[in-house]
């Protein structure tokens, strides 16, 4: 990789990159973070690294780090024990889109991985699989679970309003 | 396929499912499930409930035979719960005890929401045919209160965002050849030497260049005495011998005489009219001075510090530059590799930066494109000089000079 297509890499992917950390994570300066780590990565393999697999690679490596990142934040959780209880509580109307947010922080993190990827980047299940090491079966599953999980909490909150 | 565990089971169940297991995974799974009972359990629901009418809306048996308070629905087996929700009197055959009402039917739908649900997920995520996806609208069609939860389901999508990441420059790399341009004053100042390298003897004969004015014709450029030289050892001769220094000339060798006029300076002229006629005079400023005289001490000091190491010039002054360059090299435009004469070219736009000059760098070639000549400079100094890569001219020309001298 020449220096111009890692500029090139880094005009096409690093917004989806930033948009992927910064909804995993919820802080700008640790996505921006994130986002440096992995292009700074990518320069240094750059030899091993081709075009063609430059985008999954990124994408893995965001993937992997915020989930490091949620666990150290986070270490007594399992990436499936939060969607157990919703622990929401009652909030002045914001939006429904602000209410999704505010309930993606809380679905397990691989399973807002999944759906930060499918709905905002529009990945296929292959790709989603690609990128998080899951089978493509499994991908299906957590994006499954994850919008249950989204509809459960939804319907709790307009039961509460 | 990754070893089967407790955690990846459900992806194994949907494989096998969806027959994507080959034989020797299926004996493995099965293997598996032998040993974990629960899961087997777990299995076998999920098969009845996925495969048995591959729809996602299939009856939950035990829930009908709850909510029809132990009637005989034993006539629904085989339908599902979508064509018994259409058609809610069973078949024709069936006896008139086993009438279920449509009431029970949505009781059991709703407790059997999970089909429901992944139906509308499905649908969402345009996993359903076209043939489900039809039975779906028909459905909600006939059911109405249904469409309120299913428009739930595609609010809760979530939209792209448009956060883009601030200062996208601080991740970009710079082309290697704009860290040359910027190497700094050490770098450029190197741009002179190299290119002087090309064309210098090797160590072992260097002495202190001396700097005399110039008395060729004012209109010549270095360019022009270099080849004038190359083509006439006579004009060549001649010029020694006019020298006003004679005897200073003599205690040198004749390499220095080469560099001498190699390095000497090429004064700015003006025109003077003298009793009528218009003549050039040499008008050297003494700040270029001083300037060729410090790019002339840089030189020699180089040269000394490549002699007293007993190597080339050009090898002591790359080591430092090549490291500098080193993995970035082949990332220079066009790829070419690294070498003295691309580094003069850009270290010469360095010291035109760093020293607001206009240093050019002018070559001639010959036909095989062989550099024949080279020249440096400015309207303040100029250094040419021929390449030494014929021998019979510089025997001739040796010969020459140390006749001369021994006159």
């Amino acid at each position: 990789m020449t220096v111009s297509e890692f500029n090139k890499t880094v005009d096409v992917y690093s917004d989806a990159l930033y948009r992927f950390a910064l909804k995993m994570l919820e802080d700008s300066e640790e996505a921006q973070d994130v986002v440096q780590e992995v292009f700074i990565r990518v320069w240094e393999k750059r030899e091993n690294i081709g075009e063609e697999k430059v985008k999954s690679y990124l994408f893995t490596s965001v993937h992997n780090l915020c989930i490091d990142w949620l666990r150290r934040k986070r270490p007594h959780q399992s990436l499936d024990e939060v969607m157990d209880e919703p622990t929401i509580e009652p909030q002045p109307f914001t939006g429904l889109k602000k209410i999704l947010e505010t309930i993606l922080k809380q679905i397990p993190p691989i399973q807002r991985s999944v759906l930060i990827l499918r709905d905002y980047e529009g990945y296929s299940y292959e790709e989603i699989g690609r990128i998080t090491g899951l089978k493509e079966s499994q991908v299906k599953v957590y994006i499954y679970r994850a919008r249950l999980a989204v509809k459960k909490k939804i319907e709790k909150i307009e039961c509460v309003i | 396929m990754e070893t089967l565990s407790e955690h990846n089971i459900e992806a194994w169940f949907l494989d096998y499912l969806e027959d994507r297991l080959n034989k020797t995974e299926k004996v493995a799974f099965f293997e598996f499930l032998k040993h974990h009972p629960t899961l087997l359990k777990k299995f076998n629901n999920q098969k009845k409930l996925l495969k048995k009418n591959n729809t996602f809306y299939s009856i939950n048996y035990n829930l009908l035979q709850e909510f029809s308070q132990g009637k005989n629905i034993i006539d629904y087996e085989d339908s599902n719960l979508y064509s018994a929700l259409k058609h809610p009197t069973p078949s024709k055959d069936a006896p008139s005890s086993c009438t279920l009402k449509t009431e029970i039917l949505y009781k059991v739908y709703l407790k059997n929401l999970e089909a429901w649900e992944n139906l509308c997920i499905a649908s969402l995520e345009g996993d359903l045919s076209p043939q489900q996806q039809n039975e779906l609208d028909e459905m909600l069609k006939i059911f109405p209160w249904l469409e309120k939860d299913y428009q739930l389901f595609k609010e809760i999508k979530f939209a792209p965002d448009v956060a883009v990441f601030p200062n996208k420059a601080r991740l970009k790399r710079k082309h290697p050849w704009i860290k040359l341009y910027w190497a700094g004053a050490g770098l450029a100042a190197a741009a002179a030497v190299i290119a002087l390298l090309i064309f210098t003897s090797p160590p072992g004969q260097i002495q202190a260049p001396s700097f005399e004015m110039h008395n060729s014709s004012p209109i010549a450029t270095p360019m022009d005495q270099a080849l004038i030289k190359s083509k006439s050892k006579n004009i060549e001769k001649k010029s020694f011998t006019t020298r006003k220094n004679a005897e200073e000339i003599t205690v040198q060798t004749h390499e220095t005489k080469r560099r001498v006029q190699a390095i000497t300076p090429m004064p700015s002229r003006s025109a003077v009219e003298i009793e009528g006629v218009i003549t050039y005079q040499n008008t050297i400023e003494p700040i270029n001075r001083i300037y060729t005289a410090i790019y002339a001490d840089m030189i020699e000091r180089w040269q000394y510090e490549a002699q007293r190491e007993n190597k080339s010039l050009g090898s002591v002054l790359m080591k430092p530059i090549k490291t500098l360059l080193g993995k970035t090299a082949e990332a220079l435009p066009g790829r070419q590799p690294i070498s003295l004469w691309t580094l003069a070219e850009f270290t010469l736009k360095g010291v035109n930066t760093l020293t607001n000059n206009n240093i050019e760098l002018q070559t001639v070639r010959d036909e095989k494109g062989q550099l024949k000549a080279l020249a440096v400079g400015n309207e303040n100094f100029r250094i040419a000089h021929l390449k030494k890569n014929r021998p019979k001219d510089i025997e001739v020309e040796e010969n020459t000079i140390q006749k001369d001298m021994h006159k």
